[in-house]
């Protein structure tokens, strides 16, 4: 099934990147410094560990840059006026100060920053208030029209095991979102001239970099070369004796024996990288794992064993607070409910898979559910319903560029135009689906799509032979594709 | 402060662009970066002033958070034609009151003073008896407050030289109403038994202005729609009829949920005045364009910044999602320009938009209540307000939009629309349960 294959979760690190949030702030920051303005910037976040490094770490990027940070405490000025504490404690523009513990300013500050907002604007000030999410529901209700005036709220959920925090502050950890072929292309690019420039030696960052690119050329679908960089990168992390990342590039490469359709080297990649993931305690290592050897045995239709590995990795990542993670490990175990028939559950999945992908941007993600959540309803025979859904995925992944997903859309699309009688609408969406599985090189679903084609032309001579019935249903039906 | 030496120059890269796009200032009245807005009530009123009447007129002006009010008002007091008849003393309350704590005395106060402030700065003089009056005036209403425990002498500060002592006077005045809670309270408590002085003092300023200079007095109190709930009540219910007496043209604003609520029926057109979000769409289609508020907000983007700067589809949907209010407009583009600058691209593409009005999606679902998804989703499928109450506070965070054609109409925030789509009550059970395999 072409849209089965596409929707399949596939379990890889972090979502936005840690650093690149942290300048973020920097960049407002350093950007209002030069043309003297004020900047009004919410940090969220869970738990103070994860604080203080983001904090840590944007100090070391305003640092040099001649900035002051005046640190407030809130709960040192009880209901006291922010502002005309902020304004007081100015020394120039260049003072950037950091808020914390916000709600202890109570009512007071809710006023102040609500009818005086004006003044921190004229003054030029610079604050980063650090929020918990309630203190911020609090401040978006009670001030606002200071609300009104913010630049951005940056995020820092993320609970961490410190460790692999600390890792991702000190390297870069390529995304998960949705990436174009173009910027791919880049990408790729840019770490493979890196890597020729290269002195000798330096042979970690030439394991992260070929691990980089493995990653890359496997998200275009290079599977062939992605496996050359991982197998070097493998070698080199061996030699390193660096485990993290030796469990890191075996887990990559079971992807890669996975999509090749090798389940039995992808299961032992799988479970040497568990193995060592367990003996280092990293969760989220193993969270992983168990997600993708789930996928495994998914494949091989032992849906009772992926549904305990897909739990098993969900409760790690509840633990851990891996919001994306368990998107993933939802919209798996909603795979497995659909496949053994319970249509309910698998929707319900289906849904709070998809409400944390809106709420962390998963457009690619989102696109996946809407298609899924499309399968049930066409399971169900409610074509209008389905035909929606599908084309809510067709919208996003025309808007990414995504080929794979458009592809299985106007496969759907064409197999509810069949079902309707509406076969040379099937004919033109299958045909259309076809010539993206070509350009992609994807032999199954050509395969597939093709056996439907011949399907469909034959029901077509078949009513063409057939003398002139009166109306063919496949006029209620024209063009489902637009909206 | 700073904001003086900032430059309304069109940008011309992205870095420059990103600073043109803060979500906070309301535009002076000679920046270029103002958009003409075709629909603006303020041409009505603005015909209405220029009407001849036999009484000063009140208004009542609002509009949605972010819409460009102040930028309105601050066009409409530079205005040539109002300016020919007028005498327009354009300012806001927060110069001179403090918005937390706000009553119908400080208000006039403020009226008075800056009248004084404003005609004064022009050179303008008064009746010297007009002067004298107002001195004693000034002289008796010290020496009352002095009892009461302030001390202060205009005299022995500014000397007896008259439109200097008497300007002096105001601006210590509204000094004190803003800053100290205690004195606030003093002079509040002295002017209010005989609220008709004040009101006479500032009757006989407007007719010495109109004899000298031939030309109304014409106030525009900008900022009093923020004031809490209570005290926008009892300024606008309660002391309504005080506010109306000077005999002066008052244009004052107010909260928007004014126009909403049925406690100020008096409120209304043709002296209520609703600055109305921009339309992109018809009532009847979300699909259809209106290509006026297209044009406007376009103009908003192109004189920020040069308009090859940003893909147009990337430009179009930045519009689409900002429902018609400028400053979510200005949001929009200046969290996409950042994203762009990340990415290192030179031109906002679609996926930096997308970014944007994803974070202020988020922005919205973090304050979201249970309750509001039922009413955002029936407003959504039927775009009127039938049946919803509480529109107040929806309105007033910006979760539902108004337009205006004859009548007005609501909708969600186009922000919205993919929350509240994917939001439903659990689905029963379907009946037809067809099981067949998707394909092959």
């Amino acid at each position: 099934m072409a849209r089965a294959k596409k929707n399949q979760c596939q379990e890889t690190p972090q979502t936005e990147e840690f650093l690149t949030r942290v300048n973020r702030l920097a960049n407002y920051i350093t950007r209002s410094g030069k043309s003297e303005k004020a900047t009004l910037l919410f940090a969220l976040f869970k738990v103070e560990s994860t604080r203080r490094l983001a904090e840590q770490s944007l100090n070391g990027n305003l640092e040099g840059k001649g900035f002051r940070i005046v640190r407030l405490d809130v709960r040192e000025y009880p209901n006291t006026d922010l502002v005309q504490l902020l304004l007081d404690k100015q020394t120039s523009p260049s003072d950037v100060f950091y808020v914390h513990r916000l709600r202890a300013g109570e009512q007071a500050t809710l006023n102040a920053l609500n009818y005086r907002r004006e003044l921190l604007i004229e003054n030029a000030v610079k604050v980063l208030f650090w929020l918990e999410e309630s203190e911020l529901q609090w401040l978006a209700f009670g001030a606002p029209d200071f609300w009104a005036f913010r630049h951005r709220v940056v995020e820092f959920i993320e609970l961490p095991e410190e460790k692999s925090m600390q890792e991702t502050v000190q390297r870069f950890y390529g995304d998960t979102e949705f990436v174009s072929h173009e910027e791919l292309l880049v990408k790729t690019r840019l770490r493979q001239e890196l890597l020729q420039a290269l002195p000798k030696g330096a042979t970690d960052t030439k394991a992260r970099l070929h691990w980089e690119i493995g990653n890359l050329l496997h998200k275009n679908g290079e599977l062939v070369s992605a496996k050359k960089h991982l197998e070097q990168a493998l070698k080199y992390v061996t030699r390193l004796k660096d485990e993290p990342n030796r469990a890191a590039t075996l887990h990559s490469l079971g992807i890669i024996a996975q999509a090749q359709g090798d389940y039995e080297e992808a299961r032992r990649l799988y479970q040497q990288s568990l193995k060592i993931n367990e003996r280092l305690g990293n969760q989220s290592g193993m969270a992983n794992s168990y997600h993708q050897l789930g996928m495994i045995a998914q494949a091989q239709g032992d849906y009772e064993e992926a549904r305990r590995l897909y739990q098993q990795s969900l409760k790690i990542k509840e633990r851990l607070g891996n919001q994306a993670g368990m998107a993933n490990s939802y919209h798996q175990l909603g795979m497995i409910a659909q496949a053994q028939g319970d249509y309910e559950e698998a929707r319900r999945l289906y849904q709070q898979s998809l409400k944390i992908k809106e709420r962390l941007g998963n457009q690619s993600g989102m696109a996946n559910s809407f298609g899924q959540l499309g399968n049930i309803a066409y399971s169900q025979g409610d074509y209008e319903e389905a035909r929606r859904l599908y084309q809510q995925s067709l919208k996003i992944d025309e808007r990414l560029g995504n080929q794979a997903g458009m592809a299985s859309s106007y496969h759907q699309l064409g197999m509810i135009a069949q079902d309707q009688g509406d076969y040379e609408e099937a004919l033109t969406l299958i045909n259309q689906a076809k010539k993206v599985f070509e350009r992609l090189g994807n032999l199954p679903s050509i395969a597939q799509a093709q056996q439907q084609i011949d399907r469909i032309e034959q029901a077509l001579t078949a009513q063409n032979s057939k003398p002139k019935s009166k109306k063919s249903p496949a006029k209620q039906n024209k063009n489902p594709t637009k909206k | 402060m700073s904001n003086t030496s900032f430059e309304w120059k069109k940008a011309q890269d992205l870095d420059h662009a990103w600073s043109n796009f803060d979500p906070y200032y309301p535009l002076p009245s000679d920046s270029p970066f103002y958009v003409k807005r075709k629909d603006s009530p303020l041409e009505s009123m603005k015909r209405a002033l220029l009407r001849d009447h036999i009484a000063s007129q009140k208004y009542f002006f609002s509009g949605f958070m972010g819409c460009g009010k102040s930028t309105e008002l601050n066009r409409l007091a530079v205005d040539r034609e109002l300016n020919e008849k007028y005498l327009v003393v354009n300012f806001s309350i927060r110069d001179t009151c403090d918005q937390n704590n706000l009553n119908y005395v400080d208000v006039l106060v403020a009226i008075g003073a800056k009248i004084f402030e404003v005609h004064d700065a022009q050179g303008g003089k008064l009746d010297p008896a007009i002067y004298d009056e107002l001195k004693t005036w000034t002289k008796h209403v010290e020496e009352r407050i002095r009892e009461k425990g302030i001390e202060t002498s205009t005299e022995a500060e500014a000397g007896a030289e008259t439109p200097r002592f008497l300007n002096f006077f105001w601006a210590k005045l509204t000094g004190k109403i803003k800053a100290e809670y205690s004195s606030r309270k003093i002079i509040r408590e002295t002017l209010e038994p005989t609220l008709t002085e004040l009101l006479s003092k500032l009757n006989l300023i407007a007719a010495g202005i109109l004899r000298s200079t031939g030309k109304h007095v014409l106030v525009i109190v900008d900022d009093l729609d923020k004031p809490s709930v209570d005290d926008t009540k009892k300024l606008f219910k309660e002391n309504l009829a005080t506010l109306r007496q000077p005999n002066l043209y008052i244009i004052y604003t107010v909260p928007v949920w004014i126009f909403f609520s049925k406690e100020f029926p008096e409120i209304k057109h043709p002296i209520g005045y609703l600055l109305p979000n921009i339309k992109l769409h018809p009532q009847n289609s979300r699909t259809k364009k209106e290509t006026m508020g297209f044009q406007m907000m376009e103009d908003f983007i192109t004189q920020r910044m040069r308009s090859n700067l940003i893909a147009p589809k990337a430009m179009e949907h930045a519009i689409e999602m900002s429902g018609g209010v400028f400053r979510e407009l200005a949001r929009i583009m200046q969290i996409a320009i950042d994203a762009a600058i990340e990415r290192e691209n030179n031109v906002i593409q679609l996926l930096n938009v997308e970014r944007a009005v994803n974070e202020l999606r988020n922005d919205f679902r973090r304050i979201l209540q249970e309750d509001d998804y039922v009413i955002l989703k029936q407003i959504y499928a039927r775009r009127t307000y039938e049946g919803v109450d509480r529109i107040a506070s929806l309105l007033e965070g910006l979760l539902v939009l108004e337009y205006k054609n004859d009548q007005n109409w609501p909708d969600i925030h186009p922000v919205l629309v993919e929350i509240i789509q994917s939001w439903q009550e659990p689905k029963k059970t379907s009946a037809k349960k067809r099981l067949r395999p998707k394909s092959s």
